[in-house]
C-alpha cells in the first residue's frame, strides 16, 4: 500500500498542479475602452485602486489614460479580443512615495497574461505574479514639469526582451538585467546602460553589457507621439510594415531614421514585447558599446558609432564598428579552440556615404592589435574605450597590419555599413594571430554572387556581390589612405596588394600591384571558370581566363585584348589625389566635393581598350597577337609577345629584322627584344642528416635557363628505396622565372631507414615534365619500440616489480579458483 | 523455493566464511599493480577530467561550482573526493593516481554478497567474484579513478538488497529495512551517475516486462511470480521517479547532458543505454589499439569466454523454462535469468545503434561491465552445479590455470601495457617536467604533445588547466600548433605506430632536458613569433 501511495503521489507531482487560471471575467469597477491602434482592435481596461473611476458619462468625454492615475491603478491591454490581455501595466507607490510601474507579460507577450480581479483586488497569476519589468524614476515622478523624466531605472526579470541573450532566463523574482537611463537635459534621454546582473552561465559568450549615448552633435531628439501620454514610455505598434499588410495597417512601423519609437514596445504583429534603447538605435549621432563582458572590461562590438554629418537627416553618414578582444578575453573568437588569446585584437569597419544618404558607398576596414587606453564613463560605468568624437581619427591615424577597401558601385542600404569583404572577416584572424603562414585565400578568391544581395551566403564577410569591388593588403602597416587613380577614375586603397571587382557574377576585374608600389598597376578582366557547386553554394572568383588587360608600368601602358596588344609610352599620373577617409563633417564634405567633380568619368570595366583614349602617346609595339607572362622586374618589366604578321615596332631596338613569332620584350631603362626560348629548368637536391619517421628538410636549388617563365609549375620530389619504383613523395607549387635562381625546401618524411634515391622534377602547368638531378641519401632508422626498448623506459626495479606482481596476481587468482573448485568437489563426495 | 544452505561441517564452515578473502586480496594486489606498474605516473581522460571536477568542488566548496568544470551526471564522486581531500590533506592528483586504484577492492564484498544471494552458495559466489575480477572491462572501470568505482559498488549493493529482500517477506521489519536501504542505495547511485543508474533501472523494468510477458504468453498466474513482477515494477517505477526528481530538482546540471544531445530520440536512448558525452575511450580503437589483432583477442579473451559461455547457459535455461516448462529452482534463479536477458537486450540494441550510427557520435557505451556482473553469475552457477564424473583433478587444474592466465591478460589490458598496447596511459617524470617548463614559458599557445592525449591528460591530472592558457594538444592540432614537445617515449610511440613526428625539420630547439625536447616553428610571417 505504501508503494502504491508513493507511486500515485509521484504521478500527481508529475502533473503541474499550478496550471494558470483563465483570465478574470468582467469587473464592474473597471472601465473598458475599446478602439484600434494601427488597424488592430484593442481594449484597454483601467482598474482603479483606492478610488473610483469617473462615471461612464464622464469617461466618455475623456481619453482612456485620464480615467485612472499612474501611481496606483492598473491598465490591461488586450488585442483582437478583450480577454486576450497581453500587457498588464500596474502602478504602485514605493516606500519613498515615488511611483513605480510594473509590466507583466506571459512568455514575453506571446501568451495572454493570467490574472485575478475581484473588485479592486488585482493580482497577476502568470510567472507566479512576478513582473517582467519594473520602471522607477530615479527622483520625482514620470515628468519633470512638462518634460518627460528620463532619469530612470528599469529592472528586468528574465530575458531582455525580445531576445536578450541566448540563455533562457526565467521570470522568477530575481532581477536579471538592470537598465539605467540618464540625461542632463530634461525631455531628452542622453544615455542608457544595460547590465546583466544575474548571469546564468558566466562562462558562456553572450551579451552582458550595452551602453548607448547621444553624441553632442547628434540630430535633434525626436520621438513618436505617446500612446499613453501619462506614462509615455509604453506603446503598442507593428514594428515593421509588410507589403501584404491590409490597408488599415497604415502606420505603426518603427523607423529610427524618422523618429525614435517609445522604448517599452509591444509588437502587436509578432506578439512580443520589446525594449528599445531610449536614446536611439543606429541612427545618426548614437554611440554604443555592446560587450560580452561587463565593465571594468569591454569586448565584442565596441564601439559602434553612427556619425551624422548632414543635419537634414537622422541617417548616419559614417559608421565605425569596432570588434575588440583584449588579451585574455574569456570570450575571444578563437582561430583555434585553445582558450583565450594572449594578444589584443582590434578591428574596425569604417563605412561612409557619398552622395546618396540612403546607401553606403565606401568601406575601409582595418584589423590589428591596438588596445584602448582611455577610460570612458557612461552613467555609473567606467570602461576602456574611445570618446565618440575621437574614434574616426583614432582609427585612420594608425598604421594597421591588415586593411581592406570596398566600393559598392551602386551603394548598399542598411544602417550598419558595408559587411562585404572586410578586414574583420573571421579567416583573417588565422593570419593575424600567426596560426597560419598562408595569407587569407578569400581576399584573392572571394565568393561572388550573381545578385547584389549579401544574404546568399553565410560568409558575407568573405564575399563580393555584383557591383562591389574590394582591395586588400595583408601586411599593410600604413596609415589607411585611399587615392584616386586617373587610370580608371576610381578610388583605391593605397598600397593595395590586389583586388577584385565582381562585374556580373561571371566576370571579374582583377587588379594587381605588380611593382609593389603604392598604386594599382594592372587591371585584368577575367571570365571566372566554371565550378561544380552544390545546392546553395556560391562560386568563388578563382583565377580565370583573361579577356582584356591593361598594365601601367614605368611610364608605359601595355594593353592586351581580343584584337591584339599595344605598348604605348604615355604620360599619366599615378594618382589625382590621396586622402584619409573622412572623419568629421568638414572632411566628409571636402571628400564629397572632390569626388563630385569627378563623378561620371569612371571608366568602363568592360572595355579596357577605351581607357587608352585618355592617354595619347607613341605606340612602340602593336600586333594582333597576344601577350603573356607580364611581370615587373627589379628595374622595369618584361612580357612575352606573339608577333603576328603586320606588327609594328617603333622606338624599340631589335637585333636585326624581326620575324613573326614569340619574343620576350624586357624594359630596364631601355628595351630589349629576344626570341623566346622554352623553359630549361635545372636543379640539384641537397639533404642533411635524415631520419625515418621524422620531417627532414630536402633543399632543391633551381634555375630556369630558358627565356620563358614557368608559372604555376609543380616541383615534385620522387623517392625510391633499394631500386624500387620511385614514388611521388612531395609536391610544391612554384613559379620558376627565367633567369632568376630559386630554391625550395621540402619536408620529406621517409617511412624507414636505409639507402634512398631522391629525384626532383618540375611539372609545367601544361603537363610537361622536366627531370632534375638525382641524389642518393642515407636515412637513419627510427628507434625501435620492442619490449626491450619499452622496458628500458622504466627503471629495472619497476620492471621487476611489474613482472613479480603480475605473476603473484595470477597465482592468487589460480589458487583462489583451485580452492573453490576443490570445495565443490568435496561437497559432492560428502 | 529459495535455495537452502546445506549442512556444512564445522571446519569447512570456518573455511567457507573466508571465501571472500581470495578475491579481496586479488583486488587489493591488482590496485597495487595498477598503481605500481608506472610508479603512479598514469593518466587517462576520465580520471584527469574528474581530477579537475574535484578541484572545482574543493576550491569553491560547492557541489555545483560556478567557475569550474561541472560533472553533469552526478555529484557523489566529487563530493566524496572533496571530503577525502579535506580530511587527509592529500592532493587531488595523488588521490586520483595513487589512492583510488588501491580502493578498487570495495567492489568485492558487495559482489560476493550479491552472488551469495543470487546463487545460494558461498563457493559459487567466490567463483563468480573471481570471474568478475578477470573481466578487463570491469577491472578497468573500477581501478581507474572515476565515479564508476562507487557506482558499480552501489549497483552491486542495490541488487543485493533487492534480491535479499525477496527472501524477507516473512520478516516485515527486516523487509522494510531492506526496502529502505535499497532506495537509499538507488539514490546514492543516481547521485553518482544518473545515466548509469537509470540504465540499470530500465534493466530492472525490462526484467519485469519480460516476466510479465512470460506470465501472459506462457504460464498461468502464480502468486510467487505475481509478487516478483510487482516488486520489479514498483522498484523500477519508483526509481525512475527518483531519477526524475534528481535531474529536474535536486541536481539541475544533469539536464545539460540532454541539451547537448540532438533530439528526443537521442535523449531517450541516452537514458536507456547509458551513453555519455565522453570524447574517447581507451578501448575505442580495437584495430589500432593493440600491436596486432590476435593480441587484442587474447587480452579480451575473458570477455569472449564469459559472453559465449553465459549465452549458451542462458539459452539452455531458457529452453528448459520457457519451452519445457521446467522453471528455475527459486526466485533468485529466475531473477538472474531475467536480469541477464535484460542486460543482453540492452547490449544488443546498443550494438545495433552503434553500428547503424543512430546515435550521436562520440558517445561511450559502457554497458558491458554491467552485463558482465550478471554474466559471471550465470557461468559461476553452472560451474558450481557441474558434477563431472572423471578427470576432476585435471579439470580443476585447468580451470585454475585458465583463470590465472586470464588474470594476467586482463591486467595487461586494464593497465594498457605498452608491450602489448598502442594506447599508452603512462608518462615519465621528465616529460612532466618539460610540460611544466613549457607552460611556464609560453602563453596561450597550442603545443603538440603527441598523437593523442597521453601527455595532455598527464598535465591536467597533475596541474588542472594550464596556468598560462596553453593547450597541450594531440594530433588534431598538428596543423595549427607551432610548438612541439617530443620525448624519448614519443619517439618510441612514433616507431610503434609508424606515424611520423610532427615538428618541422627546421624548427628551433628551445628546451632539452636530456629526454624531452621542445621545438618551436620558425616564424614565416610578420605575425608569427
Amino acid at each position: 500500500m505504501l508503494m502504491r501511495i508513493f507511486f500515485i503521489t509521484f504521478l500527481l507531482l508529475s502533473i503541474n498542479p499550478f496550471a494558470p487560471a483563465t483570465a478574470a471575467a468582467q469587473n464592474e469597477q473597471a472601465g473598458v475602452w475599446q478602439g484600434s491602434r494601427f488597424g488592430v482592435p484593442i481594449w484597454v481596461t483601467v482598474v482603479p485602486r483606492g478610488h473610483a473611476l469617473p462615471s461612464p458619462d464622464v469617461r466618455a468625454t475623456l481619453p482612456w489614460w485620464q480615467w485612472g492615475n499612474t501611481t496606483s491603478d492598473v491598465y490591461l491591454f488586450a488585442m483582437h479580443k478583450q480577454s486576450d490581455v497581453r500587457v498588464v501595466l500596474e502602478f504602485k507607490q514605493q516606500t519613498d512615495g515615488q511611483p513605480e510601474a510594473r509590466i507583466y507579460l506571459n512568455k514575453m507577450g506571446r501568451s495572454a497574461v493570467t490574472y485575478s480581479l475581484e473588485g479592486q483586488q488585482f493580482s497577476v497569476i502568470s510567472n507566479e505574479g512576478h513582473p517582467n519589468i519594473i520602471v522607477r524614476p530615479n527622483s520625482g515622478s514620470w515628468f519633470i514639469g512638462d518634460q518627460v523624466n528620463y532619469q530612470l531605472t528599469l529592472l528586468v526579470d528574465g530575458r531582455m526582451p525580445p531576445g536578450g541573450g541566448s540563455q533562457p532566463i526565467e521570470t522568477d523574482g530575481t532581477i536579471d538585467w538592470q537598465i539605467k537611463v540618464g540625461t542632463n537635459h530634461p525631455g531628452v534621454p542622453e544615455w542608457q546602460t544595460n547590465e546583466l546582473v544575474n548571469d546564468p552561465q558566466p562562462t558562456w559568450g553572450y551579451n552582458r553589457f550595452y551602453s548607448v549615448e547621444r553624441m553632442p552633435d547628434a540630430p535633434a531628439y525626436k520621438v513618436e507621439d505617446a500612446f499613453m501620454p501619462t506614462f509615455p514610455h509604453l506603446t503598442l505598434g507593428l514594428k515593421r510594415l509588410r507589403s501584404n499588410d491590409p490597408l488599415e495597417y497604415s502606420d505603426g512601423e518603427v523607423n529610427w531614421f524618422r523618429q525614435n519609437p517609445r522604448p517599452l514596445y509591444f509588437n502587436m504583429r509578432d506578439e512580443q514585447f520589446e525594449v528599445f534603447p531610449f536614446p536611439g538605435f543606429e541612427n545618426g549621432g548614437s554611440y554604443a558599446y555592446n560587450s560580452n563582458v561587463a565593465p571594468p572590461n569591454i569586448d565584442f562590438e565596441s564601439p559602434f558609432g553612427f556619425y551624422n554629418f548632414d543635419p537634414s537627416t537622422r541617417e548616419a553618414q559614417l559608421v565605425v564598428r569596432g570588434a575588440y578582444t583584449p588579451s585574455n578575453d574569456p570570450f575571444a573568437a578563437d582561430t583555434y579552440d585553445s582558450g583565450s588569446l594572449n594578444i589584443n585584437r582590434s578591428s574596425f569597419r569604417y563605412s561612409w556615404k557619398d552622395e546618396d544618404n540612403q546607401r553606403w558607398r565606401y568601406s575601409l576596414d582595418v584589423a590589428g592589435f591596438y588596445t584602448y587606453t582611455q577610460q570612458l564613463t557612461v552613467g555609473d560605468y567606467s570602461f576602456p574605450g574611445i570618446p565618440a568624437s575621437e574614434v574616426p581619427s583614432w582609427v585612420v591615424s594608425k598604421p594597421w597590419p591588415l586593411a581592406t577597401f570596398v566600393e559598392a558601385i551602386n551603394g548598399f542600404p542598411g544602417s550598419e555599413g558595408i559587411y562585404a569583404y572586410t578586414a574583420q572577416a573571421a579567416p583573417n584572424r588565422d593570419w593575424l594571430d600567426g596560426i597560419t603562414s598562408d595569407k587569407p585565400l578569400h581576399l584573392d578568391t572571394p565568393y561572388i554572387d550573381s545578385t547584389n544581395g549579401l544574404t546568399v551566403t553565410s560568409d558575407t564577410d568573405q564575399s563580393l556581390p555584383v557591383g562591389f569591388r574590394g582591395e586588400y593588403n595583408t601586411t599593410y602597416f600604413h596609415q589607411p589612405k585611399v587615392y584616386f587613380s586617373p587610370i580608371d577614375n576610381r578610388l583605391h586603397l593605397m598600397y593595395a596588394e590586389g583586388g577584385i571587382w565582381n562585374l556580373d557574377g561571371e566576370h571579374v576585374l582583377r587588379v594587381h600591384n605588380m611593382a609593389g608600389s603604392a598604386y594599382i598597376d594592372a587591371w585584368a578582366r577575367e571570365r571566372v571558370p566554371e565550378q561544380q557547386l552544390g545546392e546553395d553554394e556560391v562560386p568563388q572568383a578563382l583565377p580565370g581566363t583573361v579577356e582584356e588587360a591593361l598594365y601601367t608600368l614605368n611610364g608605359y601602358l601595355l594593353y592586351s585584348g581580343p584584337r591584339g596588344m599595344e605598348l604605348r609610352k604615355a604620360d599619366y599620373a599615378s594618382e589625382l589625389f590621396q586622402s584619409t577617409p573622412p572623419t568629421d563633417r568638414t572632411s566628409w564634405q571636402a571628400f564629397r566635393q572632390r569626388l563630385h567633380a569627378l563623378n561620371g568619368q569612371e571608366r568602363n570595366p568592360n572595355d579596357l581598350a577605351s581607357w587608352l583614349h585618355a592617354f595619347p602617346g607613341q605606340t612602340l609595339l602593336a600586333t594582333a597577337g597576344q601577350i603573356s607572362d607580364v611581370r615587373a622586374t627589379a628595374q622595369g618589366f618584361r612580357f612575352v609577345v606573339d608577333l603576328q604578321p603586320g606588327f609594328t615596332l617603333s622606338g624599340i631596338p631589335a637585333n636585326g629584322t624581326l620575324q613573326p613569332g614569340k619574343y620576350v620584350v624586357a624594359y630596364d631603362g631601355s628595351f630589349s627584344v629576344n626570341a623566346l626560348t622554352p623553359p630549361a629548368p635545372i636543379g640539384s637536391v641537397q639533404a642533411g642528416a635524415l631520419t625515418a619517421l621524422q620531417k627532414n628538410d630536402v633543399r632543391v636549388s633551381l634555375e630556369n635557363n630558358g627565356l620563358q617563365d614557368l608559372n604555376n609549375a609543380t616541383l615534385e620530389l620522387w623517392a625510391a628505396q633499394h631500386n624500387e619504383t620511385p614514388t611521388l613523395a612531395l609536391t610544391q607549387t612554384l613559379s620558376l622565372l627565367a633567369g632568376e635562381p630559386a630554391s625550395a625546401v621540402l619536408a620529406w618524411t621517409p617511412e624507414q631507414g636505409g639507402d634512398w634515391a631522391l629525384q626532383a622534377r618540375i611539372r609545367a602547368a601544361d603537363g610537361t615534365s622536366y627531370p632534375l638531378a638525382r641524389s642518393n641519401v642515407v636515412v637513419a632508422a627510427a628507434p625501435t619500440s620492442n619490449a626491450t626498448a619499452l622496458i628500458g623506459v622504466f627503471s629495472p626495479s619497476a620492471a621487476l616489480f611489474g613482472g613479480f606482481a603480475i605473476l603473484a596476481l595470477a597465482s592468487l587468482a589460480a589458487l583462489t579458483t583451485w580452492r573453490q573448485s576443490r570445495l565443490t568437489n568435496r561437497k559432492q563426495v560428502h | 523455493m529459495l535455495a537452502q544452505p546445506s549442512p556444512i561441517q564445522p571446519q569447512r564452515r570456518a573455511f567457507s566464511t573466508w571465501l571472500w578473502l581470495g578475491p579481496l586480496l586479488f583486488m587489493l594486489l591488482a590496485g597495487i599493480y595498477f598503481n605500481g606498474r608506472y610508479a603512479g605516473q598514469w593518466a587517462e581522460i576520465d580520471s584527469s577530467t574528474f581530477a579537475n571536477i574535484i578541484r572545482g568542488v574543493v576550491d569553491e566548496g560547492k557541489l555545483i561550482p560556478k567557475n569550474a568544470e561541472n560533472y553533469s551526471n552526478g555529484y557523489a564522486f566529487q563530493a566524496i573526493s572533496a571530503f577525502a581531500v579535506a580530511l587527509t590533506g592529500v592532493s587531488v592528483a595523488d588521490l586520483q593516481q595513487k589512492i583510488y586504484p588501491l580502493l578498487a577492492w570495495i567492489v568485492v564484498l558487495p559482489a560476493f554478497a550479491l552472488y551469495r544471494e543470487l546463487l545460494g552458495s558461498k563457493r559459487a559466489a567466490g567463483l563468480a567474484t573471481m570471474l568478475l575480477l578477470t573481466q578487463p572491462e570491469f577491472l578497468f572501470v573500477v581501478l581507474r579513478s572515476s565515479h564508476e568505482k562507487f557506482t558499480r559498488t552501489l549497483l552491486l549493493l542495490s541488487l543485493f538488497l533487492m534480491v535479499r529482500s525477496f527472501k524477507l517477506r516473512a520478516q516485515p521489519w527486516q523487509f522494510a529495512l531492506h526496502i529502505g536501504l535499497f532506495y537509499l542505495t538507488i539514490y546514492a547511485m543516481i547521485a553518482s551517475n544518473n545515466l548509469l543508474a537509470n540504465s540499470y533501472i530500465i534493466t530492472v523494468f525490462l526484467s519485469f516486462l519480460l516476466m510479465w510477458l512470460l506470465q501472459i504468453v506462457r504460464f498461468r498466474t502464480q502468486t510467487r511470480e505475481d509478487q516478483l513482477i510487482r516488486r520489479l515494477m514498483y522498484a523500477s517505477l519508483i526509481s525512475v521517479g527518483i531519477v526524475y526528481l534528481f535531474i529536474y530538482y535536486i541536481y539541475p546540471p544533469a539536464q545539460n547532458n540532454f541539451y547537448f544531445l540532438r533530439d528526443t530520440f537521442n535523449r531517450m536512448f541516452s537514458l536507456f543505454l547509458d551513453v555519455e558525452r565522453t570524447p574517447t575511450n581507451v578501448y575505442s580503437n580495437v584495430s589500432t589499439g593493440w600491436i596486432s589483432l590476435p593480441v587484442y583477442f587474447l587480452v579480451s579473451m575473458a570477455n569472449w569466454l564469459i559472453l559465449g559461455a553465459s549465452m549458451l547457459i542462458w539459452l539452455y535455461q531458457a529452453v528448459r523454462w520457457v519451452v519445457q516448462g521446467r522453471a528455475p529452482e527459486n526466485e533468485s534463479a529466475k531473477l538472474l535469468w531475467l536480469l541477464y536477458a535484460s542486460f543482453a537486450l540492452q547490449g544488443l540494441i546498443t550494438v545495433i545503434a552503434d553500428i547503424s550510427g543512430t546515435l550521436d557520435s562520440n558517445l561511450q557505451y559502457r554497458l558491458f561491465p554491467s552485463f558482465a556482473l550478471i554474466a559471471v553469475a550465470v557461468v559461476a552457477k553452472a560451474l558450481n552445479q557441474w558434477r563431472p564424473r572423471r578427470h576432476m583433478g585435471a579439470l580443476r587444474f585447468g580451470l585454475a590455470s585458465l583463470i590465472g592466465c586470464l588474470a594476467i591478460l586482463s591486467l595487461a589490458k586494464t593497465s594498457t601495457d605498452p608491450i602489448l598496447g598502442n594506447k599508452w596511459t603512462f608518462y615519465r617524470a621528465n616529460e612532466l617536467t618539460a610540460l611544466e617548463w613549457t607552460d611556464a614559458h609560453l602563453a596561450s599557445e597550442t603545443i603538440w604533445t603527441e598523437y593523442d592525449e597521453r601527455l595532455g591528460v598527464a598535465f591536467k591530472m597533475r596541474h588542472s588547466f594550464s596556468g598560462n592558457d596553453n593547450d597541450f594538444a594531440g594530433d588534431y592540432a598538428q596543423d595549427v600548433a607551432r610548438n612541439f614537445v617530443v620525448s624519448d617515449v614519443t619517439r618510441l610511440r612514433s616507431s610503434r605506430l609508424e606515424i611520423p613526428l610532427r615538428e618541422p625539420a627546421d624548427a628551433l630547439q628551445v628546451y632539452d632536458n636530456g629526454n624531452v625536447v621542445l621545438y618551436h616553428s620558425r616564424p614565416l610571417t610578420p605575425y608569427q613569433k
